[in-house]
């Protein structure tokens, strides 16, 4: 579904929370695709390859674990 | 380096503004159900069939979701009820927000029941969370028996499926028993409503439930 959008969301999200915490750049992203929460891995990454641009997370990595259930959240990210 | 945890549910933003929605509707007693379907398969058809029934017996609003145009909005105004379109331009489900925009629009206090059409799609609305009390899917057998396997969140997350296009079933070739096996075992607890929205057959008891559920709400 939508996973432009949804990586829009993830991106301003950890943005703020960079901020917050007075970092400078994000160099991973590890976010948790449950099986049955219908968000697509691959689509997801490529949505990431072209949002991340001009952002804190322009040089970070994304890596998603899938999980039995619906969850779909960001578990945590990396920078400095 | 720092690691951050954030455990942050990418949908909360959605989830906060939904329980918001759900807070205005209790404080108003209004009862909301959302119904979700793939496109055609008869959720204006059911509203136009059910709405002389429940008008009888409740006060009823209607917001409809559409990619575009108020064509659905204007068969539904013509039974008299408040409607509220909500055109999504583009995107494939109704958001909370767009909710919240459109309880703005109507005038609660003259409300008990209201019914949002989202837009026609099996596999994205039913991930948004929009304040509803109670889901409803619906399937038409001209779509066939093998959907609740290959669109399982939309059933499986339902208070209840209504089969429509009951009056095709000569013509069509639809396994029943495989939808009801299928659905059975991936939603136990939910009834199952055979009805033709077109011809009106099956459609009281569908509508009793519906009133049933409103009032044990006690909204």
């Amino acid at each position: 579904m939508h996973e432009i959008s949804l990586m829009h969301s993830i991106l301003s999200i950890i943005e703020k929370s960079a901020r917050e915490n007075r970092m400078e750049t994000v160099s991973k992203i590890k976010l948790v695709l449950g099986t049955e929460s219908l968000v697509m891995a691959g689509a997801l990454h490529f949505a990431f390859e072209q949002l991340k641009q001009k952002t804190l997370a322009q040089e970070a990595v994304l890596e998603t674990e899938e999980r039995e259930g619906r969850d779909f959240f960001i578990d945590y990210f990396e920078g400095e | 380096m720092k690691q951050i945890t954030l455990k942050q549910q990418v949908l909360q933003g959605n989830k906060i503004i939904a329980d918001k929605n759900r807070q205005i509707l209790r404080e108003h007693s209004v009862f909301m159900i959302n119904l979700m379907s793939s496109p055609g398969a008869g959720k204006t058809t059911l509203l136009e069939s059910s709405l002389p029934y429940i008008k009888k017996h409740v006060r009823i609003g209607v917001i409809e979701g559409d990619v575009a145009t108020t064509l659905d909005a204007e068969r539904i105004a013509a039974f008299g009820v408040n409607v509220a379109q909500i055109n999504t331009h583009g995107a494939c489900h109704l958001d909370a927000q767009m909710i919240s925009r459109a309880l703005a629009s109507l005038d609660l206090n003259n409300l008990d029941l209201l019914v949002i059409e989202n837009v026609g799609n099996l596999v994205c609305p039913s991930e948004f969370d929009l304040g509803e009390n109670l889901r409803v899917s619906l399937l038409s057998i001209t779509e066939g028996a093998d959907k609740v396997m290959k669109y399982p969140s939309v059933f499986a997350y339902s208070d209840a499926v209504i089969l429509n296009k009951l009056d095709l079933l000569p013509y069509v070739n639809f396994d029943m028993d495989q939808f009801l096996s299928t659905f059975q075992k991936c939603n136990p607890s939910a009834p199952i409503f055979k009805v033709s929205a077109s011809n009106g057959e099956g459609m009281e008891s569908w509508i009793r439930w519906l009133l049933q559920r409103k009032e044990d709400s006690c909204l």
